[in-house]
């Protein structure tokens, strides 16, 4: 018998099936969502750990002191006052594993706000270098995609179509993610921009709710968190002085809009290398940007861009794959079914927010769906050109 | 069509009741059939597969987004059985009793055949040595990758694609020396009938 037929069946062999009852029961035995906290998924302890207890000594009666109501524009000196201790506390600790939830659509910037996408959940695992020259570690898990720093190199991998890419640095900004950093980031806000809308500490917690006003980005409309009037609320346990949450709204039409929250932080002296080890499916496919002739080399970004939807157009698969490193993407630019039919603008590069590459706005009509946005790209690599990182 | 098995993960780790239902519905099969693979009887398999759900909503906020939900539900299921066999000490013989089909045998006179090779096919596994047949079941009973096959059972790929090479050849070895005898039987009976 062949290897192939005996495969073929021992692929259609099926094991011995239960007794009708017994999913029944199976079902019966999974817990509510009430019981949450009691089957691992549920709100994520603070630990208290040895050595925060100096600290907490030490600033804990300090935040006791009284509830203090501070309304109004901003005092640099009483606001780093609150703000200080949260700092001094949690930046103390080792490493976080964050839940956070982020308005936005599958694909796009951290800070690029949309507000035709949906709450997405982001899970961040953050180790803080421990000493000068260590770079630290991090995963960040978002819907589509996993992106990890083990410390010497970083691996993106997206399950939705199987395909990862690899680079030898830091490809996570571990600022993004360190609750610490947030904090500061808030102390060290210009005070003519922001407004105390309130300030609270009772029940064992201090909330401090800030509104900021967003910058001028006329004639174009906001697309960036920085664009926006938005409020940051952040709240703190008054025995540690650890953060508990972070909210983010933007106003955009009058409306308060959720942009992001803390879902839970768990403060941890360390992570376990087991959190680094990105296990991929054996058939993964392994992106990347690709030696080019030197004529690719010279192009700028516009160039770049046009060029892409120009080739895909013609089903022209070599070329699209030279300026997308993507073979999934480089798949479906050039299938048929999808390819550009008709370019109708290309708009001029600009950058915006804390992406590293550039926005190329674009009018392309795909079939008889004319889309209006902006393409990704970015030249952080080896052959420093510019290439597609998203936006179609 | 269902959820994808990303987005399951993703509403699980969520803690929806929804979700679970679903993880028990799609696998609870799986769970059970490999727990009877591994040796225990049709009663205990079913306690089993219980505490190997209940363990894993227990451990449901480790569930990584790319897991794959068959290979960690059976990652804990064969941590379940050995603690059992660790504990109360059973006599377990692999599948003993797993020879017979599921249903009630070969219909139509025309699917004799392949019924009767289907079993022989099910002797032949259970004929392997434990290593074997639990690397063969998990591979192709249950539709896992061979990376996958490796972290149900502690072993880098690379070994699990060995056993799997050394289970086809012994499958392979016993299937062809059955068909030699059963044709010369065959050929027998027919020189018996028509002489």
């Amino acid at each position: 018998m062949e290897r192939n037929e005996l495969e073929r069946r021992l692929h259609e062999i099926r094991e011995p099936a239960p007794a009708p009852g017994l999913q029944a029961r199976l079902d019966q035995g999974i817990p509510d969502s009430a019981r949450r906290p009691e089957i691992g998924w549920g709100p994520r302890r603070i630990p208290m750990f040895a050595k925060l207890t100096a600290t907490v000594a030490m600033l804990g009666g300090a935040a006791w002191i009284s509830v203090m109501m501070l309304v109004g524009p901003a005092s640099p000196p009483l606001l780093a006052a609150v703000l200080e201790p949260i700092i001094l506390a949690t930046e103390q600790v080792g490493a976080v594993h964050l839940v956070v939830r982020m308005l936005g659509r599958d694909g796009e910037d951290f800070s690029f706000v949309n507000l035709e996408g949906e709450m997405t959940e982001v899970d961040a695992w953050i180790e803080w270098p421990r000493m000068p020259g260590d770079p630290g570690r991090a995963r960040v898990e978002k819907r589509d995609r996993i992106r990890q720093f083990d410390g010497t190199e970083t691996v993106v991998y997206f399950p939705g179509r199987n395909e990862a890419y690899r680079f030898e640095a830091s490809g996570v900004n571990l600022e993004l993610f360190w609750p610490a950093a947030w904090v500061r980031y808030i102390q060290n806000l210009p005070t003519p921009g922001v407004e105390i809308v309130s300030h609270d500490e009772s029940a064992g917690r201090g909330r401090l709710l800030l509104r900021e006003r967003g910058a001028d980005t006329t004639p174009l409309e906001p697309m960036f968190l920085g664009g926006f009037d938005r409020e940051t609320e952040i709240e703190w346990d008054l025995k540690t002085n650890l953060l508990l949450g972070l909210k983010r709204w933007v106003y955009h039409d009058g409306q308060r809009r959720l942009f992001s929250e803390v879902v839970s932080i768990d403060y941890l002296d360390a992570l376990s290398a087991e959190t680094f080890k990105l296990e991929l499916p054996d058939e993964v496919r392994w992106g990347g940007v690709k030696l080019a002739s030197i004529d690719l080399l010279d192009l700028g970004p516009r160039e770049v861009a046009d060029g892409l939807f120009d080739a895909a157009r013609r089903g022209d698969r070599e070329r699209v794959a030279m300026l997308c490193p993507s073979p999934a993407m480089v798949d479906w630019l050039v299938d048929k079914h999808n390819r550009p039919t008709e370019i109708l603008y290309i708009g001029e590069p600009f950058r915006a927010g804390e992406y590293a590459g550039v926005y190329v706005p674009y009018k392309v009509r795909f079939g008889s769906e004319v889309r209006e946005y902006n393409l990704a790209l970015r030249n952080d690599n080896p052959e420093n050109r510019w290439v597609f990182d998203g936006g179609i | 069509m269902g959820l994808s098995e990303h987005f399951l993960v993703w509403r699980l780790r969520q803690g929806d009741p929804e979700a679970c239902r679903e993880l028990v519905r799609r696998h609870h099969r799986g769970v059970y059939g490999y727990l009877r693979r591994l040796g225990a009887d049709a009663a205990q398999a079913e306690d089993l597969t219980q505490e190997t759900y209940a363990k894993a909503w227990l451990r449901i906020g480790t569930l990584r987004r790319t897991a794959s939900l068959r290979s960690w539900l059976l990652t804990i299921a064969r941590n379940e059985f050995l603690q059992w066999v660790r504990v109360d000490r059973p006599e377990v013989a692999m599948g003993d009793d797993l020879v017979q089909l599921p249903g009630q045998g070969p219909g139509a006179d025309g699917e004799l055949l392949q019924f009767e090779s289907e079993v022989e096919l099910r002797r032949a596994v259970v004929a392997l040595e434990p290593a074997l047949q639990e690397t063969v079941a998990l591979h192709y009973f249950q539709g896992l990758s061979l990376r996958e096959v490796g972290a149900v059972m502690g072993v880098p790929a690379g070994t699990v694609k060995s056993r799997v090479n050394r289970a086809l050849g012994r499958l392979r070895e016993r299937l062809e020396t059955k068909e030699a005898k059963h044709g010369t039987e065959r050929a027998g009976k027919a020189l018996a009938r028509n002489p």
